[in-house]
């Protein structure tokens, strides 16, 4: 049986606002698309509900990318929570993996990956934690290693835990490093390859 | 006196009758909100503040037992005219900052006619509209007519 590929959409890579129609069903036939945050199916055309950047991950799977203060849970991404609910920890900042998104409140975390071990999920002692948007958690956890972390850890020692809900943890041997680090981070959000560069270096001059 | 000059067809403000006033727009104006955004139009200025979806504290506030709340705050800055229109402009931009599903974007403009030409974003002291439309559905959602103050005006024939 002859199975056409479908073209892909021409917005692909470019921004998006709600109500922007990505693809026109009617024209395909047997095909599956699978679509993601951010696009909904309206009788026959999927449309955007978000602004952001339309992707694509051949051969099927569109959503947009956008980033924004408010995470949306969604299950298997690696957050970093807080503990409400389990005596003695509640107040606990810890590293975890999303098991149960029903809903945008509270959802449900867990410390072990999905065959029951616990190596990377740990609770995080020490150290600071700040709100960031989700757009910059996922230029911090892209590889290759972005500009700004790159450009600091040429030169400071730190750890960093960064949850896809925004939240980012910084620990360091000293005070200073930690807020320097934060600072940088805080600030690179906007900023191109070179001028993450020549940020840090700007700061680190200042400092030593 | 005409209100749209006879000779070089511009309104007081050099505007042609069709001709809409200077828009400006910007959003993560507010940093404690989830979304915000400034919109001008003309002299008219709007912020407006999103926060949200978040639990619903007092039960009362619950509608058709949906749990997820929203909030949007609207202050008018500077008022020239069409406030209306730069409140549904600027709340529309604040969600979609604020990365809260949306069907599609709400826009706004407001005009009036006087002496059989419309007049857009001008109230001409008569009778205005103000109309809200959903941009890529092509959806009226808005459609408003006020009639405030309406004076005697004499239209000479030369």
């Amino acid at each position: 049986m002859e199975s056409k590929r479908p073209p892909p959409s021409a917005l692909v890579d470019s921004y998006v606002v709600p109500g922007d129609i990505i693809l026109d069903l009617s024209e395909m036939t047997n095909q599956t698309i699978k679509i993601g945050a951010g696009l909904r199916q309206d009788c026959d055309t999927i449309q955007a509900t978000s602004a952001g950047m339309l992707r694509l991950s051949k051969p099927n799977k569109y959503w947009v990318e956008s980033s924004h203060k408010s995470y949306i849970p969604s299950v298997e991404d690696t957050v970093l929570g807080v503990v409400v609910d389990i005596k003695p920890d509640v107040g606990t900042l810890v590293y975890a993996r999303v098991v149960k998104a029903n809903s945008i409140m509270n959802p449900e975390l867990s410390c072990m990956d999905a065959m029951g071990k616990s190596t990377e999920f740990t609770d995080l002692k020490g150290g600071y934690m700040f709100d960031t948007s989700t757009g910059l958690s996922r230029m911090l956890l892209s590889s290759p290693t972005c500009p700004v972390l790159e450009a600091l850890g040429k030169k400071l020692s730190f750890e960093i835990a960064v949850g896809m809900n925004g939240r980012v943890w910084v620990n360091a041997p000293s005070p200073s490093n930690v807020i320097l680090v934060s600072n940088a981070i805080i600030k690179s959000e906007s900023l191109s390859a070179i001028q993450q560069k020549v940020m840090v270096e700007n700061l680190l001059q200042r400092v030593s | 006196m005409e209100y749209v000059n006879p000779l070089t067809g511009f309104r007081v403000d050099g505007r042609r009758p069709n001709e809409m006033r200077q828009l400006k727009g910007e959003i993560g104006v507010v940093a404690r909100a989830d979304g915000s955004a400034l919109f001008e139009m003309g002299n008219t200025r709007v912020i407006a503040a999103v926060y949200g979806p978040r639990e619903v504290q007092n039960k009362g506030q619950l509608v058709n037992s949906k749990e997820a709340l929203i909030d949007i705050f609207v202050q008018v800055l500077q008022a020239d005219g069409g406030t209306r229109s730069a409140c549904i402009n600027a709340a529309t931009l604040a969600l979609a900052d604020a990365g809260i599903p949306m069907r599609d974007i709400v826009t706004s403009c407001s005009a009036g006619y006087l002496c059989s030409t419309p007049l857009l974003e001008d109230s001409a002291g008569g009778a205005d509209v103000t109309v809200g439309i959903l941009a890529k559905t092509d959806k009226v959602t808005l459609l408003q007519v006020l009639l405030e103050n309406t004076k005697r005006l004499e239209c000479q024939r030369g």
